[in-house]
């Protein structure tokens, strides 16, 4: 969920600058940057399927993905929430420009959740799990993320004061409903990513498979 | 004289065990024109990635101007080599032309002041003068062609490597492109089902099937040998059909 | 929807002729003091000390706005992502901030929360509709390349520039696949057959771009990369871009004095 410029208070903003580019640093710092297009390339996949008009309830939302993004890009969520928050606000408008930091690290803090939540039900699988397991798995990473997603958005914006709370109160409740969303749709990729391409789920000190060289 | 490319008893499988190469020996001298072809599977492609050097054979050697891909820095090897994949979205990767046309240039250690002129001449060699500053997803898909056929001419390699070249061309683009190779110095490694391209553009062929090299000799024998092709799930063009290779000679010289 | 900052990247303007650097230096750091407020604004807001330099800011931002000749309408367009949560934030504040209300109708408002509201929604937008002027009026390339002489880390600038690049790619393909789908009669709707459709697209596109960074990198070792992104942009100062740099940023921080004091 974005957070717009104007609502926080300087100290929130500007410790999200910090505490967002920090980790991204240190995350792209494990990389060599021969990588970095691997990245680019999953990040712009994730956000051009970000912008998707999904109708729900009357309106259309978007999906949020961030499931899918920990799943597939473990700590590389983060860098890439980073790019795509940015290119999000600058090319259309959506979020926040000084808020940047502070949407990272709340949507990465769920990416990051949804990564750990499905690595730890996955482990212990030494045979292919099945898909209805691993169905249930995803989903359970998917709104786990969410919620701490979700969490943090609502202290953040109470830490800024006044009724800002009980906006979040507001929006969370929809923000919610898409996530379930959400986690069905993580949930049905994953199956297919079993069937197809299981090196991509698989957990190890690479989130992203080496090149073939 | 050392070669531009040469390989000998090359092998390569698939981790799933498709699409292998299989024992293929060849040579390319400097400045030859070789043309590959073969039914779709035939491992054209997996060749390629095997001479480019992102493939390690199986077994077998390749040495490109008489040097070897080793693990450490390859520019010295690949400098040689001009890429251009049958996918132009993997080859324009840069936010302009003039970026992806430089890139090249600037990582062979060509001095900064003379990249400039490199850009301009190989985007005005594929008539494309002028579009430095154009961006990728604004071009048509022949003009894309052109200008990753231009991102290897910046850095004047050896041997150029084209796969599929003449695809997305128009029939005037492909006849420009067609003169512009007939034109160059450079040594040309050309895949294409585009067997009347294969026939303006090359002097010697290889056919590939199932990853072997069956038969090579000249383009023009080649592809008067009728049953050869059937063989290997090739067709004559229309144009060609019928036609004894004294009169194909004939066609080729009109052409110029 | 369009995602093409750098539409107007073309136009002639005193903020286009702007050096890059000069320009997202300055206007970096007028956002910034423009989201900073004074101790207490949101405890005890005054009409009088507050409201008339926050409009200032406003006024600031729409000037710049208008110096870069950018057509208006597309500008407010812009402002539409976050009008729906500033919406919510102006209806709630006045309903429930703490505080004594005044009456209006049958409901209790409270005029503090409203000017708090009305204090944020005037921030927000004088940030954001300078986000336009920022990277709106040079080619996208060029404004990465200006942000990376800015000392913006190299890393970062790299995966931005090549996300953008093919944001194109994947718009395009997506575009692709939902006409395709829809030709063949499907129709998006709650039911689990829609939501396999949905993963299995997904599951496709992201097998297709792990494949498509694959050959990307053998494209890029073939033309010699080794690790290191070069560039040949090149970025002069004039005159006018320090004098540009000064006179807006000094109109920020006389807006900032003002409003802390």
């Amino acid at each position: 969920m974005h957070i717009s410029d104007g609502v926080l208070p300087p100290e929130i903003w500007l410790g999200g600058y910090v505490v967002a580019g920090a980790s991204a640093a240190v995350v792209l710092r494990r990389y060599e940057e021969r990588r970095l297009p691997q990245v680019a390339v999953l990040t712009s996949l994730f956000f051009v399927c970000s912008l998707i008009h999904v109708p729900l309830g009357g309106t259309s939302v978007h999906l949020l993905l961030t499931g899918l993004m920990g799943i597939v890009l473990g700590w590389l969520s983060v860098p890439a929430l980073l790019v795509a928050l940015f290119l999000q606000t600058v090319l259309l408008g959506h979020g926040g420009l000084t808020t940047i930091g502070v949407n990272t690290v709340t949507m990465g803090a769920g990416a990051l959740t949804s990564h750990w939540i499905f690595v730890g039900l996955s482990r212990g699988h030494r045979s292919r799990p099945k898909a209805l397991k691993i169905s249930g798995v995803a989903f359970s990473a998917t709104l786990g993320g969410v919620v701490v997603s979700g969490a943090l958005f609502v202290w953040v914006l109470t830490l800024g004061g006044g009724s800002l709370g009980t906006v979040a109160g507001i929006i969370i409740i929809p923000y919610l409903a898409v996530g379930v969303l959400d986690g069905l749709v993580t949930a049905s990729t994953v199956v297919f990513l079993l069937r197809v391409k299981p090196e991509l789920l698989d957990r190890n000190p690479q989130p992203l498979p080496e090149y073939i060289e | 004289m050392t070669a531009a490319v040469s390989v000998s008893h090359l092998s390569y499988t698939y981790p799933d065990g498709r699409n292998a190469v299989t024992d293929v020996t060849f040579t390319v001298e400097k400045g030859e024109a070789v043309g590959v072809i073969g039914p779709n599977g035939a491992g054209k492609t997996t060749l390629f990635l095997l001479v480019t050097g992102l493939l390690s054979p199986e077994h077998g050697e390749i040495t490109v101007c008489g040097k070897s891909y080793t693990e450490r820095d390859d520019r010295e090897v690949r400098r040689h080599l001009g890429f251009v994949p049958h996918e132009t979205e993997d080859q324009l990767f840069s936010a302009t032309l003039f970026d992806d046309v430089a890139f090249g240039p600037l990582n062979f250690g060509v001095p900064r002041e003379a990249v400039r002129a490199r850009v301009e001449e190989a985007l005005r060699k594929v008539g494309l003068s002028g579009y430095e500053e154009r961006v990728p997803h604004h071009l048509s898909s022949g003009e894309r062609r052109r200008a990753a056929l231009a991102t290897v001419l910046s850095y004047e390699p050896d041997v150029l490597v084209l796969d599929e070249p003449s695809n997305d061309l128009d029939p005037r683009g492909r006849t420009e492109l067609v003169r512009f190779l007939r034109a160059t110095h450079q040594g040309r490694i050309v895949a294409s089902c585009d067997l009347e391209f294969i026939l303006r553009t090359c002097d010697r062929v290889l056919v590939m099937d199932s990853g072997r090299v069956i038969a090579g000799g000249t383009t023009i024998d080649i592809l008067c040998n009728r049953s050869l092709l059937d063989a290997h799930g090739l067709e004559v063009p229309l144009g060609l059909r019928g036609r004894t290779s004294d009169q194909l000679r004939e066609l080729l010289e009109a052409e110029g | 929807m369009h995602p093409e900052i750098d539409r107007f990247a073309h136009l002639d303007s005193l903020v286009h002729r702007w050096d890059p650097r000069w320009k997202l230096a300055c206007l970096f750091l007028l956002m910034l003091s423009m989201g900073l407020e004074r101790p207490g604004t949101r405890d005890h807001p005054s009409w009088e000390a507050d409201l008339p330099p926050a409009l200032g800011c406003l006024g600031l931002s729409i000037a710049i706005v208008l110096l870069a000749r950018l057509p208006f309408a597309v500008v407010l367009t812009r402002l539409r992502g976050v009008a729906w949560f500033l919406g919510i934030v102006l209806v709630i504040f006045p309903l429930t901030y703490p505080g004594e209300k005044i009456v209006i109708g049958f409901v209790p408002v409270s005029s503090t929360g409203f000017l708090v509201a009305l204090l944020m929604v005037l921030r927000a937008f004088s940030i954001l509709l300078l986000a336009i002027p920022a990277f709106g009026t040079s080619r996208f390339d060029v404004t990465m390349k200006a942000l990376w002489r800015l000392r913006f880390p190299a890393p970062l600038v790299q995966i931005i520039l090549f996300t953008y690049r093919y944001v194109f790619v994947y718009w395009a393909q997506l575009r692709r696949m939902l006409i395709a789908s829809r030709a063949r009669g499907f129709h998006p709707r709650p039911d689990l057959r829609t939501l396999r459709v949905a993963g299995n697209g997904l599951g496709v596109l992201l097998v297709g771009s792990i494949e498509r960074t694959q050959r990307i990198h053998g494209a890029m070792k073939c033309r010699g990369f080794f690790g290191t992104f070069r560039t040949l942009e090149e970025f002069r100062t004039r005159f006018a871009d320090v004098a540009l740099f000064s006179v807006i940023l000094g109109a920020g921080v006389l807006l900032l004095l003002w409003r802390l004091l």
